[in-house]
C-alpha cells in the first residue's frame, strides 16, 4: 500500500463513526486513487468553509451534480475555530475525486468531498 | 490520469466569454475593481488539477474563470455583499504577454476555465451590491 494511502487509512481508522467517515472510507478503497501533486496541502478553515459552502450550493442549485459529504463538511467546518489550520488530501481517480480533510494540529478526521467523475463527464456532454 | 495542456475544445470557446466572480473578501478584490486580474502566486507551482481541486489559490499562478455567469455570481455573493464579477473574452493570447488559458479538470461540472499569470483591462461586468452606485448590479442585467 501506498505510504500516503497508509497514513490516511490510519487516521481514518481513528476517527469516530460518522456518515462522513464512511464516505471518506468508500471513497478511498477506489482502486486507483491517486494523490493529486503528490502531496497534501494546508488550507485555513475559514478559507476551506468559503469555498466548500460556495461549492456545495452551486451543487444544488445549478450544476446539480452532487458533491458527497460536502454538507456534513459544511458543518464541521462552522464549528471549527475559522483560524484552524487543515491538511486536505486531494485525491483522485478515474470513477471518483474529491478531497479528505484533516486537522493540522491533531490529525482528527474533518470530512471528505467526493464527485463521481462519470457522472459528471455525462452532465457536461449531456 | 495526469494533464497539463492548452484549453481543451479551444475552438469552441474562442470568442467566448468567461466569467470570474471576486468576492468581498477576497485579497485581490481591489485590483479586479480596477479589471486587472491577480494570482495568489504568479510564480507558484500548483497544478492545474491541484488548483481546482481547492485551498491551494494563495499558492497558485491561477486564477478560476467559468462561463456560467450564474456560477460566477455565487461566487462573487459567498462572503457577502461588495464582490464584483469580471469578464472577459477567450482569445488566444497576443505575442509578448504573461497570461494563457489553461486546461481545468473540472471535476466540479462548473464550466471552468484557468488564466494562468497577470492580465490587464479586463470588464468589470458587475457587482453583487449597490453600494457603490457606480455600476451595474448583477440583479439588474
Amino acid at each position: 500500500m501506498l505510504t500516503w494511502k497508509r497514513e490516511l487509512a490510519r487516521r481514518l481508522k481513528s476517527a469516530e463513526a460518522s456518515e462522513s467517515l464512511a464516505v471518506a472510507r468508500s471513497f478511498l478503497s477506489e482502486p486507483d486513487l491517486r494523490l493529486v501533486s503528490g502531496h497534501s496541502h494546508k488550507v485555513r478553515a475559514s478559507e476551506a468553509l468559503t469555498l466548500w459552502k460556495a461549492r456545495f450550493e452551486i451543487s444544488a442549485a445549478i450544476t446539480h451534480q452532487p458533491i458527497d459529504g460536502a454538507k456534513l463538511l459544511i458543518e464541521k467546518l462552522v464549528a471549527l475555530d475559522p483560524d484552524a489550520e487543515l491538511e486536505q488530501f486531494p485525491l483522485t481517480g478515474s470513477q471518483r475525486a474529491g478531497s479528505l480533510f484533516f486537522e493540522a494540529v491533531d490529525g482528527g478526521f474533518v470530512g471528505a468531498v467526493v464527485v463521481d467523475r462519470l457522472e459528471a463527464e455525462a452532465q457536461a456532454t449531456a | 490520469m495526469h494533464r497539463r495542456q492548452s484549453l481543451a475544445g479551444a475552438d469552441e470557446v474562442l470568442g467566448k466569454s468567461v466569467y470570474r466572480g471576486v468576492h468581498a473578501n477576497h485579497p485581490a478584490l481591489e485590483a479586479a475593481r480596477d479589471g486587472i486580474v491577480i494570482p495568489g502566486h504568479v510564480e507558484g507551482t500548483v497544478s492545474a488539477e491541484e488548483h481546482n481541486a481547492g485551498g491551494a489559490s494563495s499558492r497558485s499562478p491561477f486564477t478560476s474563470w467559468t462561463r456560467s455567469l450564474q456560477i460566477a455570481e455565487c461566487y462573487t455573493k459567498r462572503t457577502g455583499p461588495g464582490g464584483v464579477v469580471l469578464r472577459v473574452h477567450i482569445d488566444a493570447p497576443p505575442p509578448g504577454v504573461s497570461w494563457s488559458w489553461e486546461w481545468s479538470p473540472d471535476i466540479f461540472g462548473e464550466s471552468e476555465v484557468l488564466l494562468r499569470g497577470i492580465r490587464k483591462g479586463v470588464e468589470v461586468f458587475g457587482h453583487a451590491d449597490l453600494e457603490t452606485g457606480t455600476r451595474p448590479s448583477i440583479e439588474e442585467r
